[in-house]
């Protein structure tokens, strides 16, 4: 018994020892930047030199910010593209399953989006989209008058749609597809059988046997949607609009950078960030509460 | 045994954290011998022309001093000075940068070695407005932490054959408000644009525009933007900002500027012959001898701004006293070495190779002018000059800036007065 106990004492003392390169890995790039950011917060600092503590000035700057309450607008606006950004690859992913001749050439189109990476998908939209693009070109050819002053992406309450559909949509279509057919993969093809015979329709079988089946890999997406869109859209906004017009789309992570390191305001960049980061885990938090109450539904 | 193995594996991991910490520590100074080499990052250096320039005046450099090797190192315009914050903060960064003289550099003054007693021998060769500009407190007699490559400024260019084929005669005097809008008016009617200007990602055209028209208005007061006691709800700005707004109210603006990039499609469509007016820039680049190689000298003509009845002065040259410069990082191994390539560079062959292959106007005294479109542009330089509009703003406010130029002169969301109220909110943040 003592012996047995011992060996578990050693496996645990083992597993530590394992673990601690990667724990101080951790430690030195994401706790303590992390501890240092919320030191930041509350200092005048360039990024580099000495800090000057000014307490909570950096906050009470924050909520007398436009651009700061423009960048939640625009957040709230690309975070109710998220149910389209997962519903669009889910019934591709759908339709694709049931074995759509060429379905092979589909989806390697379709990912293709993924793998060009932001930089080049913004890049590529913000010449497609220009006043004199192949887009305008092809509406001139339609006999679209004018068309060269149609700028959807130069005016605030149509630039900040595009952005949503183009990254929150567009660029996630290849990735979700995969994901979900690799999800729908495991769902036992009886139960389909079983809803032919009762009579279900395509959406009825969607609905009913497809979608609950593959909850757990939906909410995970989700998941996954929210952290893009707060904390990975830099280098697409970078690259198609620079956060403009005006501040149309403008978010939290572009106003750290642009305020951080073109501004050499990392103090103040620094109280973005901390807020940003409350964001992130009051998200993380709801989505792990409804995780747990599914789990307990089981 | 499982001991053994215990220990043996955490030797293991001991020896590969302290050669990852050996590695990370960079690399070891080499043995001293009298090779010098001098590392130089530089924005411009991956351009056509300017590039190819640089590169000839760095191989005029080491031939005439063999004990020293130049690494000249084209870093990316954009992001340029993220990449030497994270340098210089990290004490990484080479021994000589290249940089514009606005606050974008003084942010980093703290790195700038003073160049005073360096230049002391050979201060008088370049102009005093190009030293005050390379002077972290923007005086002439001290803190000078640039070597200053080009004079700078902005101004107008106009394609002289396109104004008399819509009827406009060329030798008009634009630079009188009325005469300009209807020579614009006369260019819109036979389909010609009237002002090429470019828009797209960052409103460079709205930005120089501005600059030049801001220069009527204010004069030398327009220092008093550096430290508040100008402003943006002032009637000067008011007035200007009214007067830029009509170009694009009665469309004389092209109509694709709000997406197309200044540099370099908006600079290569008026090269290629299209369009009547031009806001360029009077140095380095979009400036006198790109156009007049493109259409023409006899072809182009020259307006340092334009005479509003409501602005306090004429004719006024936007003037940043230096555009671009170079300067030495405080901890280079190589102060005298890198202090004595920059003096070469602003003098003698290597500052006339600049000229005559760039059309930067190098801020160097005794460097002859012979061409006469660049005599006209030095001359309004050097005797019109006032200061520059946006050099005295802050970084982030002038970023910020610019979201408003594309909220009120490209989008038209935001009326004058909103515009104006929510620029001097931002610049008191700023200031």
């Amino acid at each position: 018994m003592l012996k047995k106990k011992m060996m578990i004492q050693q496996e645990q003392s083992d597993a530590y020892i394992l673990l601690l390169p990667l724990l101080l890995l951790m430690v030195v790039f994401i706790v303590y930047p992390v501890l240092a950011n919320f030191y930041y917060s509350l200092t005048t600092w360039k990024g580099f030199g000495t800090e000057i503590w000014v307490g909570l000035k950096n906050y009470r700057r924050v909520f007398h910010d436009d651009k700061f309450w423009y960048s939640l607008k625009n957040l709230g606006v690309l975070v109710l593209y998220i149910p389209i950004g997962i519903f669009i690859p889910l019934l591709i992913a759908a339709i694709l399953r049931e074995g759509l001749k060429g379905w092979m050439f589909f989806r390697s189109v379709i990912y293709l989006p993924t793998i060009l990476g932001y930089v080049i998908l913004g890049t590529l939209f913000s010449i497609i989209l220009s006043q004199s693009g192949p887009l305008t070109e092809m509406l001139k050819m339609m006999g679209v008058e004018d068309a060269n002053k149609i700028n959807l992406l130069g005016q605030s309450r149509s630039a900040i749609h595009v952005v949503a559909l183009l990254f929150v949509v567009f660029s996630k279509l290849g990735f979700g597809c995969i994901y979900f057919l690799a999800a729908m993969s495991s769902i036992d093809s009886s139960l389909y059988d079983a809803a032919a015979i009762d009579g279900a329709g395509w959406w009825q079988r969607f609905f009913s046997v497809t979608v609950p089946s593959i909850s757990f890999s939906m909410q995970f997406f989700l998941v996954l949607s929210f952290i893009e869109v707060f904390a990975r859209m830099y280098s697409f906004i970078y690259t198609l609009t620079y956060g403009g017009p005006g501040f149309a789309t403008y978010t939290l992570e572009f106003g750290i950078y642009r305020q951080g390191f073109q501004a050499f305001k990392m103090g103040y960049a620094s109280s973005w960030a901390v807020i940003l980061f409350v964001f992130c885990s009051l998200i993380a938090a709801l989505q792990i509460n409804i995780l747990k109450k599914g789990d307990q539904l089981k | 045994m499982l001991k053994m193995k215990k220990i043996g594996f955490m030797v293991l991991i001991g020896m590969v954290i302290s050669c990852v910490s050996l590695l990370a520590g960079g690399e070891q100074e080499s043995s001293a011998d009298e090779k010098v080499t001098l590392t130089v990052w530089d924005f411009k250096y991956s351009e056509e022309v300017v590039g190819s320039a640089l590169k000839d005046m760095d191989t005029l450099y080491m031939t005439a001093n063999p004990n020293v090797e130049i690494i000249h190192v084209a870093q990316p315009h954009d992001n340029y000075y993220e990449i030497l914050a994270a340098a210089m903060g990290s004490g990484t960064g080479p021994d000589v940068i290249m940089a514009h003289t606005d606050q974008r550099i003084w942010n980093m003054d703290e790195f700038l070695l003073p160049l005073d007693s360096y230049i002391a021998d050979w201060k008088d060769d370049i102009s005093d407005s190009a030293w005050a500009a390379s002077s972290s407190t923007r005086e002439s007699d001290r803190n000078i932490k640039l070597v200053p490559l080009t004079a700078q400024g902005l101004g107008i260019y106009y394609n002289k054959a396109n104004l008399e084929k819509a009827g406009v005669d060329p030798e008009d005097d634009f630079s009188d408000w009325n005469t300009f809008l209807a020579a614009c008016e006369k260019m819109k009617s036979a389909g010609i644009p009237a002002v090429v200007m470019g828009n797209g990602g960052q409103p460079y055209g709205v930005d120089f525009a501005y600059r030049t028209f801001l220069a009527n208005f204010y004069g030398p007061e327009l220092t008093g933007f550096s430290d508040g006691t100008a402003n943006f709800t002032d009637d000067a700005f008011i007035e200007a900002s009214r007067i830029l707004k009509t170009l694009f109210t009665k469309e004389y603006v092209i109509t694709e500027n709000a997406t197309m990039p200044y540099f370099m499609d908006a600079i290569e469509i008026f090269k290629a012959g299209e369009g009547g007016f031009f806001f360029g820039l009077t140095s380095d680049i979009a400036h006198w001898k790109d156009f007049g190689d493109a259409f023409g000298y006899d072809n182009l003509g020259y307006l340092p701004s334009i005479n509003s009845a409501k602005a306090k002065y004429r004719d006024r040259q936007s003037n940043q006293g230096a555009g671009i410069g170079f300067a030495v990082i405080k901890n280079s191994e190589n102060i005298e070495t890198a202090v004595d390539y920059l003096k070469e560079y602003v003098h003698g062959e290597s500052a006339n190779l600049f000229l005559t292959r760039t059309g930067a106007i190098v801020p160097n005294k005794n460097l002859p002018i012979e061409n006469e479109s660049l005599a006209e542009v030095v001359g309004f330089m050097s005797n019109n000059g006032v200061p520059d509009f946006y050099v005295q703003l802050d970084a982030a406010f002038g970023a910020e800036l610019y979201n408003y130029f594309q909220l009120f002169f490209l989008a038209d969301e935001i009326t004058l007065n909103e515009y104006i109220e929510k620029t001097q909110k931002a610049y008191e943040q700023n200031l």
